[in-house]
């Protein structure tokens, strides 16, 4: 089982350096090895989803048996060991190991491990099948490029980085493969470097990673130093780490061995900072449309699909670290506390708004679709930061769905693009549907699948989204409670001087040990009732917004009267089979998708939940009997209908009202327009001022610190300059020279000597 | 032949080709560059094979040592040499980085070669000498031997400003080595003075490894110390160079020929940071914790200041310089943290700068010869005309940023991780100062690929800009040389704003102009000076291990500073709690129990 | 006269002919007499060693002198030759003709040359006898006459 999960990442790799070395041979052919091993890694990604899935029903069948059973399921597969540095934690600061022991030294010990369960499974399925349908469409889209193979190097090569992404056990190499992905994208974006915009855009998306790295860093390293560990699983047989993994076995049998407190907060929230880069979530969102000046099939595979959804994929794995910083606050509102994963929701759920916002004003049909990905995200974030079993699955369930919906329509604007020789402006093109019918079928598809249709795959996944935004503003999940004690003993614990917390006893402890238990803040939930209530409406606002800004870019695309710009020529037609088999294939999923893996069959959350990171006591105790809620369905629906209706009064016909509505709106619409000038401002506030300070710096370099070293080598030249004034040629000055230098010194001696 | 007359024999190679050099002086120019190929390659396959046997175990290898005024003298002076895990990797990394600086020079030094290839073999017995010598007084000699070719090489192949280039830079780090050597004197005297009344050991030694143990037995009193280790500071820290000691590097930089950038960037600014570990940490450890505060803060001072500033120029190789002083900050940090961890990651982070700046400079100076400029606003575009040289660039770009996989990642994050952790479990003050200065190097990485990704935008992407005229000779792709001709400076491509001119011209339209001639891209010659270099940035991203286990030996240099740093600071007391068996708990709450 | 005493007065007469010598070394421009000097300030030197070693009842002192008089012997006949050399040079013993060492960028030393005098050009005031009108001085009503030369 190990060599298939170490072969999923592995071919991929295989496939780009074959190309890399004979693609100046195989030149048009530079597709098929690429095509080909990403293929045989989604077979071999199948293979290990069906083993997790096997093993995940032979657990749950001992579940009442074995009471010592291990938490959810995952494979563990060592390949080699990448860095060790013994006894490199060295502190008082007492580590835990399986066994219950505890030790003060730990080696810095990281191997290059694969470690599989449903989450990483799962993953690898999506990322291995989307890329596969994107590498044949790629094919097509790309063909006659002068550096076609180069191309497939760089797509063999992200999808290597991203299935490891998905599949190490290790936080430092989660960061490598997170900066590696990003990488990738990097050249990606910049593939036709002669563009201006394409390498500024390049750039702009690595330096944005970066700033949202520095979080991932900083998180990192508090996990280090607070853990004492980097890896995920507890220590294997035979090697040389002792500490129980940060999402172990250990902690996650007895979740008390966490961290909790402000620390806690302070991994999640530096954990999220990185999400945000790599999520394009605000205020680190700006990369993400500038990325669209990349070849299309990799906005559909990297910047829609895979690698955008690595922050949603970090937090769900780091669930158990979010839980463990329970209510503790990242701030105080008032007298209730803003937790961690408050900020993940309200976050994702401004991200949602704002973007949404944008998306109804841009003409370019794949920035209307970048700012539609950026706003998913920030939906997916929104659920996940509900902090329940309920939210987290449906965040990870819209990731699955959207990234066939997304990508699918993407390589449908694609082939617009390529069928009007590379015109994005829709206001260049209209009517397309009557040359571009299988273009057009599929775009309808995915355009009913984001704006959550029933019975389309979107519809499923944004409903379970409301529906556990509803529940968190209602409910009250026994998470909250667990960390109102929680908060409430560290206060405890801060009190001793002795330095520990004593959670693990609280549980048995009851109020009267805490008299003001019941008047603790903490339990107040009306500001958390408040808060994800007010997120829910705003979700479900979203989701009008959603529909709306998606058919219209739908109808300007395809409808009106057929009209093709110049730079189409001879090429306006439907695009070749290479690139309509894989909208068709997408098309299927994005139909079927939810109604096979979601709500009615519950096969992606009866998997998912098996995860260890998502099947540990405090988060599964969140979960609730799964039930479909109508009236949060219905609204959802409704509200899309509304956004659906408008978009096509406005734009089916003349579009007459759409620009006196746009003319009205003035400022407003400007506001959108100018996607609320973020970029303008960040350019104001921090480029502009680093590139002043840099200008400073060089002339302080110049003139200050180099003018002072230049004055100390000056001191000798001046010092010389004066004193070889002394030295005129005459014989009795130098006479009367010496002796006056003898009278001082005979002077000095009598004065001073002795 | 073992590993010890290996090691005498890669440092009398060079000698013996700048010999034959000499000798054979002006029968033909190019035989000059053959002969110093011959004999770096030969020097490489020595030193190589020293490195390769000295990796798989610990302690010193490959010893040699002859008394130079009889084994009865009661001064202990040397000829001693051998390799520890302190200076293998550098020592190897020399030899590697000396066929690179003679490849890189073979069409690019035209004037006087024999002179020019005899100081750069000169030159690389000067670097392997100073990083095997095992006596203090060999190691100054070849400290300063390091000096003179360089002065030279500067002062003579070098650019328009070369004269003072050279000047400031002789005179600069003259005068810090100088204070230097007064210091390394007094650790002798004052050594002597505590030397073991026994008739078998001299009573004054210049060894190293004696010096450092009897410091230890007996320690400097801390204002000796402080005094000392400021003279070390002087000639080491300009060295490095640390800020606000850097002026002399950029300049030195811009003006030396390639070759003598890739020697300077990759194995003499090792030096300072080799001399501090050597030297300042095992045997002045209290005064090193003394400064141990000054000297991060002026690391991360550098690092930071050392981006700004390279983001402001407009010349590549002093953008680059200035980027070397940004990542010896980094170094520096992980020396002076004091941190297993952190030390590990400084060690390697000399061999990573070696890698990628040495190779930086190299691709640099490359292009300098190709279009005899080294403005960014007078290039662009250049990745349609020389792809290979822009994919050698880019990845070192990469590992200059610290990109994953490549090995500048791995030394940024085990320093950084180092210094944190110390700051972590060390009391309040180091606690949050050592945390701010982690936090504030993190920014200097950000910075970092700013800088550097906006001269590989500017030079390499975008549309095809050439400065006009004469592109140097023998680089011609039709052999042109002599008539200008059609590459005037200008967009080699129309475009149009929605991005037409990129590729699918499967259907005839937007057609690719075919390109005008010019420079071609990299050679056989220039693809072998590069790609050792490439193989090892790989090979230390993807598994560091091979290369951390033999530095892990190095702590030992550390350990005496930082146990005196624990002495001053008393550790966190453990709570009773543990040992009565309660169940612990890691927390942050251990911080509130520190202060 | 005790012993201090004259210790004292011959310390004096040593610093004295070592004062003189001295001045005479700096003020005088003739090599040959700057030479004399020199060896007077020897002299000076050597009094003192004198009356010292008597002072002490040492033979120290006077083998001292001794060996300072058989080096300044030799030092004379080194000395006088080149001083007979550097007056081939130049046809001058004058010190001043001779400052080639000087910085390059500093003005040569330059004599001021004045007016020779000689008895014959000399007008000499006449004066009258007592009691008889002077008469009138032709030099006065010239201008530019001797008067305003001196």
């Amino acid at each position: 089982m190990n060599a298939l999960l170490i072969a999923v990442p592995a071919l991929p790799l295989a496939g780009a350096l074959f190309v890399a070395l004979t693609g100046w041979k195989l030149r048009g052919l530079s597709h098929w090895p690429i095509v080909l091993t990403i293929a045989a890694s989604f077979l071999c990604s199948l293979g290990v989803l069906n083993h997790v899935r096997e093993e995940v029903a032979k657990n749950q069948a001992l579940a009442d048996s074995d009471p010592a059973k291990t938490v959810g399921f995952e494979m563990v597969a060592p390949i080699w060991t990448w860095l060790d540095i013994p006894d490199a934690y060295q502190s008082n600061q007492p580590l835990n190991t399986p066994g219950g022991k505890t030790v003060t030294t730990a080696p810095l010990h990281i191997d290059v491990v694969l470690r599989a369960d449903a989450l990483t499974a799962i993953m690898l399925c999506m990322v291995t099948f989307i890329s596969t349908l994107v590498a044949i469409y790629a094919a097509g889209y790309m063909h006659g490029d002068r550096s076609y193979w180069r191309f497939f190097v760089y797509i063999g090569l992200f999808v290597f980085s991203m299935t490891m992404l998905v599949s190490v056990s290790n936080f430092v190499l989660l960061f490598c493969f997170w900066e590696a992905v990003g990488a990738c994208s990097y050249l990606l974006i910049g593939f036709w470097y002669q563009k201006p915009e394409a390498a500024a855009a390049g750039k702009k998306a690595l330096l944005v990673n970066r700033v949202g790295d520095f979080g991932l860093a900083l998180a990192l390293f508090l996990i280090w130093t607070n853990y004492g560990t980097l890896d995920y699983h507890d220590p294997v047989e035979g090697g040389q780490s002792v500490v129980a993994g940060v999402l172990g076995q250990t902690r996650l049998a007895n979740p008390d061995l966490f961290v909790h407190g402000g620390v806690a907060v302070a991994i999640c929230a530096l954990l999220f900072v990185g999400c945000c880069g790599k999520s394009a979530q605000f205020p680190l969102h700006v990369w993400l449309p500038d990325a669209m000046e990349g070849p299309t099939p990799v906005s559909a595979l990297i910047h829609a699909a895979t690698m955008v959804t690595a922050g949603v994929y970090l937090v769900t794995r780091c669930t158990p670290l979010f839980m463990a910083a329970g209510a503790e606050p990242l701030f105080m509102v008032g007298d209730s506390p803003f937790t961690a994963q408050m900020l993940v929701a309200v976050i994702g759920g401004f991200t949602a708004l704002l973007a949404g916002l944008i998306a109804l004003t841009q003409t370019d049909l794949k920035r209307v679709l970048a700012y539609s990905t950026v706003s998913q995200l920030g939906y997916m974030f929104l659920a996940l930061g509900t902090g329940s079993s309920l939210g987290i699955v449906a965040g990870m369930f819209h990731l699955f769905t959207h990234a066939f919906f997304k990508a699918l329509l993407f390589l449908g604007s694609g082939s617009v693009m390529h069928a009007m020789g590379h015109v994005i402006d829709m206001r260049q093109f209209s009517g397309l549907r009557k040359i571009m019918p299988i273009t057009h079928a599929t775009f309808l598809i995915g355009c009913l699948a984001l704006a959550g249709l029933f019975p389309f795959a979107g519809f499923w996944s944004k409903d379970e989204i409301l529906a556990s935004l509803h529940e968190r503003s209602h409910a009250h999940p026994v998470a909250t409670e667990q960390a109102a004690l929680q908060i409430d003993s560290s206060k405890q614990a801060s009190i001793d001087r002795d330095g520990y917390q004593h959670v693990a006893l609280l549980s048995e402890e009851t109020p009267h040990k805490h008299p003001h238990a019941a008047h603790n803040p903490a339990f107040d939930t009306t500001f958390s009732h408040g808060l994800y209530g007010f997120l829910y409406y705003l979700a479900v606002g979203c989701a009008g917004l959603t529909a709306f800004y998606t058919f219209r870019a739908f109808y300007m695309t395809f409808y009106g009267e057929l009209k093709v710009p110049a730079a189409a020529g001879d090429h306006a037609h439907e695009s070749p089979a290479s690139m309509t088999t894989p909208l068709v294939v997408l098309a299927v999923c994005a139909v079927f998708v939810g109604m096979v893996f979601g709500f009615p069959t519950h096969a992606f959350s009866d998997l998912l939940t098996q995860t260890p990171s998502l099947a540990y006591k405090t988060i599964a105790d969140t979960a609730v009997e799964p039930e479909f809620h109508v009236d949060v369905a219905f609204w959802g629906t409704v509200v899309a209908l509304i956004g659906i209706a408008l978009a096509s009064y406005l734009y089916l016909g003349d579009r007459k009202e759409a620009a006196a509505i746009a003319k009205a709106s003035g400022p407003l619409y400007d506001l959108s327009l100018g996607k609320f000038f973020i970029d303008q401002l960040y350019l104001v506030v921090f480029v502009f001022p680093l590139l002043v300070l840099a200008y400073l710096c060089y002339a302080v370099d110049r003139f200050l610190i180099d003018g002072a070293v230049n004055t100390v080598g000056a001191i000798p030249v001046a010092a010389g300059k004066t004193m070889r004034l002394l030295q005129n040629g005459m014989v009795q000055f130098y006479a009367l020279a010496m002796v006056l230098g003898l009278i001082v010194l005979v002077w000095g001696i009598a004065i001073y000597g002795s | 032949m073992d590993l010890s007359q290996l090691l005498l024999l890669s440092l009398l190679i060079p000698l013996l080709g700048a010999l034959a050099i000499a000798v054979s002086g002006g029968a033909s120019p190019h035989l000059a560059r053959g002969i110093a190929l011959i004999t770096s390659l030969a020097t490489l396959a020595a030193a190589g094979w020293v490195t390769c046997g000295g990796s798989h175990v610990t302690g010193d290898v490959a010893v040699t040592t002859y008394n130079w005024l009889g084994a009865n003298s009661s001064v202990d002076v040397k000829f001693s040499v051998g390799l520890d895990g302190l200076s293998l990797w550098m020592y190897g990394l020399s030899a590697l980085l000396s066929v690179t600086a003679i490849l890189v020079s073979w069409t690019a030094i035209k004037e006087r070669q024999p002179g020019f290839y005899a100081l750069l073999l000169i030159l690389e017995t000067g670097m392997l000498g100073v990083f095997s010598a095992r006596d203090l007084l060999l190691f100054y000699i070849f400290f300063e031997f390091t000096l003179i070719p360089l002065f030279f090489l500067i002062g003579i192949w070098g650019s328009e400003e070369r004269k003072y280039a050279a000047v400031k830079f002789f005179l600069f780090t003259l005068a810090g080595s100088l204070l230097t050597f007064v210091a390394l004197l007094a650790i002798v005297l004052h050594a002597a003075s505590v030397a073991p009344v026994d008739f078998n050991t001299a009573r004054m030694t210049f060894d190293i490894k004696e010096l450092a143990e009897r410091l230890v037995r007996d320690p400097l009193p801390l204002n000796w110390q402080f005094w000392i280790f400021l003279g070390l500071f002087a000639g080491f820290a300009i060295k490095v160079p640390l800020f606000p000691l850097h002026t002399w590097l950029p300049l030195a930089h811009v003006q030396a020929p390639t070759a003598g950038s890739v020697i300077l960037a990759g194995i003499l600014l090792k030096i300072g940071t080799y001399g501090f570990v050597r030297f300042s940490l095992p045997m002045l450890p209290d005064a090193t914790v003394a400064c141990m505060p000054w000297v991060l803060g002026l690391s991360v001072a550098g690092i930071i200041y050392g981006a700004l500033v390279a983001l402001a120029q407009s010349d590549i190789k002093r953008l680059i310089a200035y980027s070397s002083v940004s990542h010896l900050g980094f170094c520096m940090l992980g020396i002076f943290a004091l941190n297993k961890t952190a030390l590990t990651g400084g060690l390697l982070q000399m061999i990573n700068h070696g890698l990628s700046t040495g190779g930086l400079f190299a691709v640099v100076g490359m292009i300098y010869e190709r279009y005899h400029t080294r403005q960014i606003d007078q290039l662009g575009g250049l990745a349609r005309r020389l792809p290979w040289l822009t994919f050698m660039m880019l990845l070192f770009t990469f590992s200059s940023i610290g990109l994953p996989g490549l090995n500048g990642f791995v030394g940024e994050f085990l320093v950084l991780t180092g210094i944190f952790q110390r700051g972590w479990v060390g009391p309040s003050w180091m606690q949050s100062s050592l945390m701010w200065i982690a936090i504030l190097s993190v920014t200097g990485v950000v910075l970092g690929a700013w800088y550097m990704l906006y001269l590989v935008q500017r030079v390499f992407y975008g549309p095809l800009y050439e400065p006009a005229g004469d592109h140097g000779h023998g680089n011609h792709a039709h052999g042109q040389a002599d008539h200008g001709h059609a590459a005037q400076g200008l967009a080699a491509h129309g475009h149009d704003a929605h991005g037409g001119d990129h590729g699918h011209d499967a259907h005839g339209h937007h057609a690719e102009p075919p390109l005008p001639p010019g420079p071609t891209d990299m050679n056989c010659r220039e693809f072998f000076a590069l790609a050792p270099l490439v193989v090892f940035m790989f090979w230390i991203g993807l598994k560091p291990q091979d290369f951390t286990k033999r530095l892990d030996e190095s702590w030992k240099y550390a350990a005496p500073a930082a146990a005196a740093l624990d002495k001053a600071t008393p550790p966190v007391t453990v709570p009773a709690k543990i040992a009565a068996g309660t169940k612990p708990q890691t927390h942050s709450v251990l911080k509130q129990g520190a202060e | 006269m005790n012993e201090l005493a004259l210790l004292h007065n011959s310390l004096l007469i040593g610093a004295l002919l070592f004062g003189l010598g001295m001045a005479g070394f700096l003020a005088r421009r003739n090599m040959i007499i700057m030479f004399l000097c020199a060896e007077m300030m020897l002299q000076g030197i050597a009094v003192s060693l004198i009356a010292w070693g008597r002072y002490h009842n040492d033979w120290g002192g006077q083998m001292l002198v001794i060996m300072i008089l058989t080096v300044a012997a030799c030092e004379a006949g080194l000395a006088l030759a080149l001083i007979v050399m550097l007056y081939q040079r130049t046809g001058r013993l004058d010190i001043a003709a001779w400052s080639e060492i000087r910085e390059e960028s500093l003005p040569a030393y330059q004599d001021v040359e004045l007016d020779e005098f000689t008895a014959e050009t000399q007008v000499w005031p006449k004066l009258t006898t007592a009691g008889v009108l002077p008469d009138v001085d032709p030099s006065v009503d010239e201008p530019g006459g001797h008067r305003g030369q001196l």
